[in-house]
């Protein structure tokens, strides 16, 4: 009777050991898709102009509004950007949303673009108005990266900040 | 004989097989952790050279290379860059050969991808079984442009999308009868490299 206490136990925590390891296994594999799509979205809004009012005129001329930063736009996308496709600026993709399938795994993408503070290095806390300073944060989940078994999605959050004079 | 001697028996032949089969299914999970593990760090050196080379494109110092990209296919793409920084621009080629195999390849879906830089060529041997190049013509798209990209289409490139699924060399079986299972790892990322801005 004994014996079997113990091998039971053995068997019970060799299968534990086994999921924790299969759990590991998918988790670095969809991790390293999950940094490679953050990754895309950062560059891709880092291609285009700073705001709408500094996008490009026909001769490939960034325009320069009046007043800096007061002039620059409200956050998200302008009249008639209605998809990734239209966005021209980098705070197009505040509030853009999607849902894409990598190698047959969903992933559930955010993005949030915010004026953040020139005078706080340390935290970059969000601006009360416009600044010349716009951060973006793409947050990325997958109901296949989970905190514990059956528990809430991890959120993976990564933010890029980009400055309008160092464009 | 004693009854429970015989139970005894069959109660230590029970435990003795279960302890077996544990030890044996650990020791496969092991080897699966061990060889996944080894193909992501294969995976990984070839992304870490992609994007060393990929965002450079049309490089070069105190301007751009005109006529950057040479050629550009679902296997192949060659394009000018000055990839070290030294005031000259060389020409870079990355290309999926499916039809060259290892010669020590013992998994018979893996194939080479060739990195050349000037001349100087490099097999990547390290499991790649797919391997795909897309182009884009807009931010976000998700359709790409149709390939071979001919050389008056080269300018409305501003994306470019690499796919690669790397597989093991051996297969794992858990049964002696299971068909070959080779572990897999797969990468996506598409680039927006600065000189392809088209402002």
């Amino acid at each position: 009777m004994f014996a079997m206490i113990i091998v039971s136990t053995m068997a019970l925590n060799a299968n534990r050991f086994i999921q924790i390891n299969n759990q590991t296994l998918i988790e670095g594999q969809l991790e390293s898709q999950v940094v490679a799509y953050a990754q895309d979205i950062i560059e891709e809004s880092r291609a285009l102009a700073f705001d709408e009012e500094t996008t490009y005129d026909n001769q490939g001329n960034s325009i320069v509004p009046v007043n800096i930063p007061t002039g620059f736009s409200f956050l998200g996308p302008d009249a008639g950007e209605t998809d990734r496709t239209q966005y021209n600026d980098f705070d197009d993709y505040n509030g853009h949303e999607e849902t894409v399938t990598i190698n047959t795994v969903d992933y559930f993408v955010d993005v949030v673009v915010e004026y953040v503070e020139t005078n706080d290095y340390e935290t970059y806390t969000v601006a009360a108005g416009k600044s010349t300073l716009k951060r973006i944060t793409v947050n990325i989940e997958s109901n296949f990266l989970k905190k514990n078994i059956g528990g809430a999605n991890t959120a993976y959050n990564f933010s890029f900040i980009r400055s309008y004079y160092a464009d | 004989m004693n009854f429970g001697i015989v139970i005894s028996y069959v109660i230590a032949a029970f435990l003795t097989i279960t302890i077996i089969t544990i030890t044996y299914t650990v020791g496969f999970s092991n080897q699966e952790v061990t060889t996944t593990l080894m193909k992501k760090n294969h995976s990984q050196a070839i992304q870490q050279i992609l994007i060393n080379d990929v965002p450079k494109i049309g490089f070069k110092n105190m301007g751009i290379v005109e006529d950057m990209f040479i050629t550009a296919t679902t296997k192949k793409i060659s394009f000018k860059a000055d990839l070290d920084n030294d005031g000259d621009v060389e020409v870079i080629i990355w290309e999926y050969k499916p039809d060259k195999a290892p010669e020590h390849a013992k998994n018979p879906h893996v194939d080479t991808v060739t990195r050349t830089v000037d001349g100087v060529e490099t097999d990547i041997t390290v499991g790649i079984t797919n391997f795909v190049i897309r182009y884009y013509d807009t931010y976000g798209s998700s359709t790409p442009m149709s390939t071979p990209i001919s050389s008056s289409d080269y300018e409305d490139i501003v994306q470019i999308e690499f796919e690669m699924e790397l597989q093991s060399d051996f297969s794992l079986n858990y049964r002696a009868s299971d068909d070959d299972n080779y572990v897999t790892t797969s990468w996506r990322k598409r680039f927006s490299p600065v000189n392809l801005r088209p402002n």
